[in-house]
This record gives structure tokens, sequence and C-alpha cells, in this order.
């Protein structure tokens, strides 16, 4: 049995790690709100860009259907020789298995294109990926730090400037985003989506179906390629912040589920070890008392 | 016909206005264009400017970034990076921002700016020319503020922010058009 001492200085240090925890776990719940915020706040933005930019590409396939020519750079599809994929981690640990999970689903998207034939690199967002897939031998040609302190849509278009001129060039023929989605505070589902090439012609019908006017009527101002060259940067560029967005409140919803597990945990092993010490302290006084008797007996004869 | 337009500006902060107004006029990329009720679907790309609306007798106005606009005959959607309106300027603060980004305007005004379709270009021209664009579009953003606010910077003499490639002459634009009606 350990001693007195020993299970006390225990208790303390069990105590004091509660404490980091908890207060862990309720910053990164305040961090969570206000990451929560910033989805909803992009939401209709991002909804009504990807509608037009679908309605205009649409309206535009049908012109030039036969010519076969892209209508964008970005809207180019080729055979997939060299896939870029992009992988959002986080920068800290103690978050459950977030980044396990973006591992290995980064794992599996890489197995996935080498098996299509397809030379793989990866960009990574985050501390965690990067040392992850530099210990597993993959091709990290980029990485970018930082982002996520402060993040904000300038941020994000440092992530999109340097994706941009690399499909344009075609350096690389199609981009991959592997990323938490975020669900809920408890649940992320992690995701891997092809960024590039923009899926055209796929979106949603648009919703007022009522309306007398088809998306054909529209009238454009300048034109529609000009149009379309504005349009779809601001997609791309409104997809990877999404993403990122989601990524990060998927992280703060992961740190506060395991910082409130960890408390749990805390609060478990201070009443155990509480038990075993009031135990010992029992045990401690009751070979005390019987000393005492054991003493006094011994005078009395 | 409906008689009012529904007026929002959504940029990704959020919705920054909503408003049922008689009559919008926003800064398209070709210049001004009104919006009244009844109006044609009409998509146009949109430069830093003030967009003007009419609620019965009362005249507002704000400022919004470049980005665009939707019209149908009873909405008017306006996508954009940035907007203010004149009670959240602050001109001692958007002042000294211009000024700012003057200086550095000037600063890169020494470094050669190649054609942007020139080959030789290298990565520091490139690199310049990005950087010089960034700034002129905040300028302008900084400029539309102020002059929101009823105090406008003096006229520069540099290009107005790029818009996808240089634009097509008028004459083209004619024959596309018919095109596209078929």
């Amino acid at each position: 049995m350990p001693s007195l001492k020993a299970i006390r200085k225990r208790i303390a240090s069990t105590k004091a790690t509660q404490k980091i925890t908890r207060a862990m776990k309720m910053v990164a719940g305040a961090k969570l709100t206000r990451a929560q915020q910033r989805i909803v706040a992009l939401r209709p933005y991002a909804v009504k860009t990807g509608e037009v930019l679908h309605s205009v590409s649409r309206t535009m396939n049908e012109a030039n259907e036969e010519s076969g020519e892209a209508l964008h750079p970005l809207l180019a599809r080729r055979a997939e020789k060299k896939a870029l994929v992009l992988v959002l981690s986080a920068d800290r640990g103690l978050c459950g298995a977030f980044n396990t999970n973006i591992h290995k689903a980064a794992e599996r998207v890489w197995a996935e294109k080498r098996a299509a034939g397809a030379e793989v690199v990866f960009a990574t967002v985050g501390r965690k990926a990067r040392e992850y897939l530099g210990r597993r031998g993959a091709n990290v040609i980029q990485d970018f730090t930082h982002i996520y302190d402060g993040l904000d849509l300038d941020k994000a278009r440092l992530v999109t400037k340097w994706l941009v001129p690399r499909f344009e060039k075609g350096e690389v023929d199609s981009i991959t985003l592997v990323y938490n989605e975020f669900k809920s505070a408890i649940t992320q589902k992690v995701t891997h989506e092809a960024l590039l090439p923009l899926g055209n012609g796929s979106g949603p019908a648009r919703p007022e179906a009522g309306d007398k006017f088809g998306p054909s009527d529209l009238l454009y101002e300048p034109n529609q390629r000009a149009l379309l060259e504005r349009l779809v940067p601001m997609y791309f560029e409104i997809s990877v912040y999404r993403a990122l967005l989601e990524s990060q409140a998927s992280f703060f919803g992961a740190q506060m589920t395991a910082m409130d597990s960890a408390t749990r945990n805390a609060k478990e092993m201070i009443a155990r070890l509480t038990l075993s010490y009031n135990r010992a302290r029992q045990a401690a006084i009751t070979k005390e008392l019987m000393e005492i008797i054991g003493g006094a007996e011994a005078l009395k004869d | 016909m409906a008689d009012k337009i529904a007026l929002e500006i959504v940029t990704p902060r959020g919705r920054a206005l909503t408003a049922s107004v008689d009559e919008v006029t926003a800064p398209s990329v070709q210049g001004e264009f009104g919006v009244l009720p009844g109006h044609l679907p009409l998509l146009a790309a949109l430069r830093t400017g003030l967009v003007t609306y009419r609620e019965g007798s009362e005249t507002k106005r704000c400022a919004v970034g470049a980005g665009f606009a939707e019209a149908g005959p009873d909405k008017l959607v306006i996508l954009t990076d940035e907007y203010a309106d004149r009670e959240k300027v602050d001109p001692v603060v958007v002042r000294k921002d211009l000024a700012e980004v003057q200086q550095q305007l000037q600063k890169l005004e020494a470094v050669p700016i190649a054609a942007p379709d020139a080959k030789a270009a290298d990565a520091a021209t490139a690199q310049a020319r990005a950087e010089r664009e960034v700034l002129i579009a905040r300028e302008n953003w900084l400029a539309v503020q102020l002059e929101l606010y009823g105090d406008p910077p003096f006229a520069t003499q540099r290009p107005y922010e790029q818009f996808g490639p240089s634009p097509p002459p008028p004459e083209e634009e004619v024959p596309q058009a018919s095109d596209e009606s078929k």
C-alpha cells in the first residue's frame, strides 16, 4: 500500500490536471461558438455563389457544347496523371481522434489515387498533417502554417493563390480536399471532395422553378465569359474558406469533447484515490490505536 | 408585377443588408445601372462603388466592394467581399489606411511592371503585379468609403481594378449576344 503522502501527492496532481482540462474545454467551447457563427454567416454567400456559377456555366455549356473547349481554365478536365491532395488537419493535439481520422483518410485517398495510376503530391494545412505525412514518406510540396490563427477570407486566399496556378499551369491535374466536416459539437465527419476541376453542370436546379424566366433568359453584364472569369475563382475561394472553417469548428468540437471526457476521467480518478487515501488513513489510525491499547495492557500487568 | 424590390447584400461575413426598396442603383463594371421593380433577370459584375437605394422618399447609400449582382423582377442580390454603411465609416482610420496603402503603392511604382501577356515576366515582376493589384483594390475600397462619408480623396491616375481579362471591344460583344439568344 502506498504511503499516505504519496497518495496525497497524486490527488493534488490529478486535481491540477483536471483544472487545466476543464479550462481547455471551456475555451474550446467558446471558440467553437464563434467558429460556428462564422460558418452560418458564410452559408448564404456560398450557396448563392454556387447557384449563380452553376446557372452561368450550364447556359454556357448549352451554348458551346459542340466546341468542347473548356469555359475556364479551372473548369478544364484532364486525365489524372498527377493529383494534389490538400489535407486540413490541426496545429495542435489534445483533440481525441481528430488528427488520426484525417491521417487515415489522407492515407486512403493516397492509396486510391496510386491504384488509379496517378502520382500523388500533398499540400498540408496544420502542423500535424505535415509531420505525419512527412514520416510516412509522402511528397509534401507545400505546407501552410498559421492559417488557423485569426482565420478569415484573406488567409484562405493565401491557400487558393497557391493552388490555382498549380492547376492552371497543368502542374497537377486534380485537387482533392481532405477535411473534417462539422456535423455537431460532438460529431465530425471526415470528408474528401474533389475541389478541382470544379464540377460543371451538376449543380442543383435553380429553386425558383415557378419563375417565368429560365436561366437562359438572363442578361449578362459585361458578358458571360467575363462573369465566369470572376465567378469561378470566387467560388473556389469560398469552397476552400468553407472547408477551413469547417475544419476549425470540428477541431474545437473534438477538443471540447476530448477535454470533457478527460475532466470526467480525472474526477473518477480523484474519487478512487480519495477512497484509497481514506482507507489507508483509517488503517493507520486503527494500527496506532491497537499499539496504544497494547501498550496500556502491557503496563497493567 | 411586384412594386418593391427585395434588396439583399450578402458578404462572406453574413447578410449585411436586407431591405424592401423602390429603386436601386449599383456600380457595374460597365458603369452604374439602375434597377426598378419588374427588371429583367440580369447578372452583372460589380466594381467597388456606392449603391444607392430608395425606400419611399428616403434615399440611402452604402459602399460595396467588387462582386456581382443578380437582379430579378422583384429582387436584387448583391454578393460582395466588402460592405460599409455611412455610420460604420470612421474617416480618421480610413484616411490613415489610405495613406499607408498609397505609400506602399508608390514604393511598388519603382518596380517595372511588365504587360500581363509578356512571356518573359519573371517571378518578381509577377509578384509585384499581384501585390499592386491587391493594393489598388484596397485603395479603391478605402477611397469609396471616404466618398460615402462625403469627403472623396483626389482621383489617381492608376488604372481601376482589373476585371478578368482585358475587356472585349464593344463591337465583338454584339454578335456574341445574338449567338446566346438563339
